[in-house]
């Protein structure tokens, strides 16, 4: 299959520099593909495939090379190269920078919106201030460091583990024990709760609805409590390890977590159910920040947000132990149906837990790994989408690390949605996406 | 006395209100005095003045606490200054606050204080006639144009009385950039109206603008306590209590408004003070 074929029946995973070659990790119907150009017959394929764009970016500022018929190469990381802002043509509408600082305590980003009155015409986003060379950092790392640096790349500590542990087990040929794949399913699944409440905590906090704010905010951070009382840590770090993990939890805390994640999923169920039959919930979030189908798979934007644009795509569907699983699709595009995909994956989580725990395979948690040079990859589904790791082996370290968030595939996804939206909208309208700024940045 | 009354009284309506809110939505929440200590600690900082400012910066905070002040002696919650026409000095000279705040933050030269002038300055012009026109039938109603001396409620003027006071209300929600017109809580300067013109002011002055924010709350709490049935003072206090409660459970259990949805609400505003006016001149009674 040609790269065009590919890229026609399907979107793009990763695509990044390697040596001599541009590689790329594509999705289609028949799987996820692996094709390579030399870096001297690399043509810019942007103008065709929008999801390339920031891939095709991100490589120019990195090589310094540039595709054969592109011109309008902006920088996406890097703030020491010249950067050129959108200028809207009518001298009637003018531009609210907004940002990287801002009046909260969040992650920094840049976002030049240009408006008529209060309505935008147009948003570009600038980011990269949290650019800090993390797949360099990879470089001559042994996996016991490596690991940890993987758990800090972006928002979602538990799977990028993951995907790092699953990547070099690619390379290496080693196969966890049952046991250890179930459990760090488990742990992938607490994390895609906590993650889901806290964006929705968000969303209520960002309309003003403060009593179910509070009420969800509470029932996050009692599943975070789970979290730590699973592995020790609240946000799931330093339990997975290539080969399997490193925690073997004890039945009488599997027990415990599993009473405890039953009731907070009922009671998360009981505060969404009332909230978001509010009408006033409705008004806000109803019709505001539309992606269409089409935007949303011309743009290969991946996890929930895609789901709410009616794409039918989750890793989970190609999980042997999540079988029998339909994603939570919602058409509509809209905050509301962001914010009802991320209701009902909570739901789905939490039964998916429960099943698992209810019936634990026994043996070990840990298989031993024979080190060889070699290069694995691995994607899998996050709380906010697709996650993907590629990782090569030199000499028992790590010798290339490839990282792709899936923030980084639905950061255009917000500049299409804003495009005709209330100015006032745009923080619920971000929120819904809940990108991550880290995970793009790298 | 009433100046004072409404200076003291100030930190420890907000405080309540940050407090009773935090009890309706199950969170400890810090105790009814923190605006106190708050204050306290804003005065003893320093401050920055951005270097596009001109004094007008400086201007914004000040007039706007003394235009709250001024306002406030001129209540006759207990007696005190009391003229012909007094309630339109009272609203204008509130206003006259808002007017120097919005010029302070333009001043600042940051997108989010001009964002937040033209946003507030939109709320007060939909706001401004509702709450004339209600204070004018009132006094209207009374043949007595002076606050401390208006009729008492009566089967007369109850329709009058009650369509003022529902305008009063809905100008206090607006004025005092509370829910659901404004949510004052948020750290999101793109939905912030009122609040994105203090984001530049800093230390004392901000302190200014808190308390002065406060002073106006209970100033449109004691206009609207005149309209009940009872001693000055006596209502005042009805008045402050029962406007804490409604103002916690809308800003606890409701949904702030698009902004773009503003115009609808504030409509009700202007409605109620039309009506009123109308019940005056027509002589409706029930």
């Amino acid at each position: 299959m040609t790269l065009i074929q590919a890229l026609e029946s399907g979107r793009p995973v990763a695509v990044f520099a390697d040596g001599e070659n541009v590689r790329y990790f594509l999705d289609t119907p028949a799987g996820v593909i692996h094709l390579s150009t030399p870096v001297s017959q690399w043509q810019s394929l942007a103008g065709r495939f929008p999801s390339l764009d920031w891939f095709e970016r991100a490589i120019s500022e990195e090589t310094g090379l540039i595709p054969a018929g592109r011109d309008n190469l902006k920088p996406l990381r890097r703030h020491d190269l010249p950067y050129a802002f959108y200028r809207h043509p009518d001298l009637e509408v003018h531009q609210v920078p907004v940002g990287p600082v801002h009046a909260g305590i969040i992650e920094p980003g840049h976002f030049r919106f240009s408006v008529l009155g209060e309505r935008v015409q147009n948003l570009e986003i600038r980011l990269g201030y949290q650019h800090r060379g993390m797949e360099k950092l990879f470089t001559g790392k042994a996996l016991d460091q490596a690991i940890l640096l993987a758990e800090r790349v972006g928002s979602e500590p538990v799977a990028h583990a993951l995907a790092f542990c699953r990547a070099l087990e690619a390379a290496t040929g080693t196969q966890p024990p049952r046991r250890a794949q179930v459990l760090r399913l488990v742990l992938l699944e607490m994390e895609r709760i906590f993650q889901h409440l806290g964006h929705l905590a968000g969303l209520f906090t960002d309309i003003g609805y403060s009593f179910a704010a509070v009420q969800i905010g509470k029932v996050r951070a009692l599943a975070q409590g789970q979290l730590e009382k699973f592995c020790g840590h609240r946000y799931g770090r330093n339990a997975l390890r290539v080969g399997g993990l490193w925690i073997e939890p004890d039945l009488i805390t599997l027990r415990s977590v599993q009473d405890d994640l039953e009731a907070l999923g009922q009671e998360a169920a009981e505060v969404l159910g009332y909230a978001l039959e509010n009408p006033m919930v409705l008004d806000r979030m109803r019709y505001l920040g539309e992606v269409p189908l089409e935007a949303a798979l011309e743009l290969g934007m991946v996890g929930p947000a895609a789901r709410a644009s009616g794409v039918a795509q989750d890793l989970r569907q190609d999980e042997p132990l999540c079988q029998p699983f339909n994603p939570v699709v919602r058409p509509g595009g809209d905050v509301l149906a962001r914010t009802q995909v991320y209701t009902e994956e909570t739901r789905v989580s939490f039964e998916l837990i429960d099943h698992w725990l209810s019936d634990l395979p026994d043996g070990p948690v840990h298989s031993d790994i024979t080190l060889s040079d070699g290069e694995g990859w691995a994607c899998l589904e996050a709380a906010r989408g697709e996650v993907f790791w590629f990782v090569r082996l030199d000499d028992g370290k790590v010798e290339t690390a490839r990282v792709v968030d899936p923030s980084f595939k639905n950061w255009p996804g917000l500049e299409v949605a804003m495009g005709g939206e209330g100015l006032p909208d745009f923080p619920l309208c971000n929120k819904s996406f809940d990108l991550s700024y880290a995970g793009s940045d790298l | 006395m009433s100046a004072v009354l409404l200076l003291l009284l100030a930190p420890l309506f907000t405080g309540c209100l940050k407090w009773v809110k935090a009890r309706l939505q199950n969170r400890q929440g810090p105790g009814p005095l923190i605006d106190y200590f708050n204050l306290l600690k804003l005065a003893q900082k320093s401050y920055i003045v951005p270097e596009t400012a001109s004094a007008v910066f400086l201007l914004g905070p000040s007039l706007s606490f003394l235009g709250a002040v001024l306002a406030a002696t001129m209540l006759p919650v207990f007696p005190g200054l009391s003229f012909t026409g007094d309630f339109l000095l009272v609203l204008y000279l509130l206003n006259l606050g808002r007017f120097f705040q919005a010029l302070a933050a333009l001043d600042s030269g940051s997108a989010f204080g001009g964002q937040g002038s033209y946003r507030e300055s939109l709320v007060a012009v939909l706001t401004e006639p509702g709450t004339i026109l209600a204070l004018s039938a009132v006094a209207l109603s009374s043949q007595e144009l002076s606050l401390a001396s208006l009729a008492p409620l009566s089967a007369q003027n109850l329709l009058v009385y009650a369509l003022a006071l529902a305008a009063l209300l809905l100008s206090l929600v607006a004025e005092g950039a509370r829910m659901p017109v404004d949510d004052p809580a948020t750290h999101l300067e793109l939905t912030m109206i009122h609040e994105a013109q203090l984001l530049d002011h800093s230390g004392p002055l901000l302190a200014l603008y808190e308390l002065a924010s406060g002073v106006k709350m209970l100033s449109y709490l004691a206009l609207a306590s005149l309209l009940l049935p009872l001693s000055h003072v006596l209502a005042f206090l009805l008045m402050v209590v029962l406007g804490l409660a409604g103002l916690a459970i809308i800003e606890t259990y409701g949904v702030r408004l698009r902004y773009l949805r503003l115009p609808d609400l504030l409509t009700y505003n202007t409605l109620a003070g039309i009506l009123a006016m109308l019940g005056v001149v027509l002589r409706f009674r029930i």
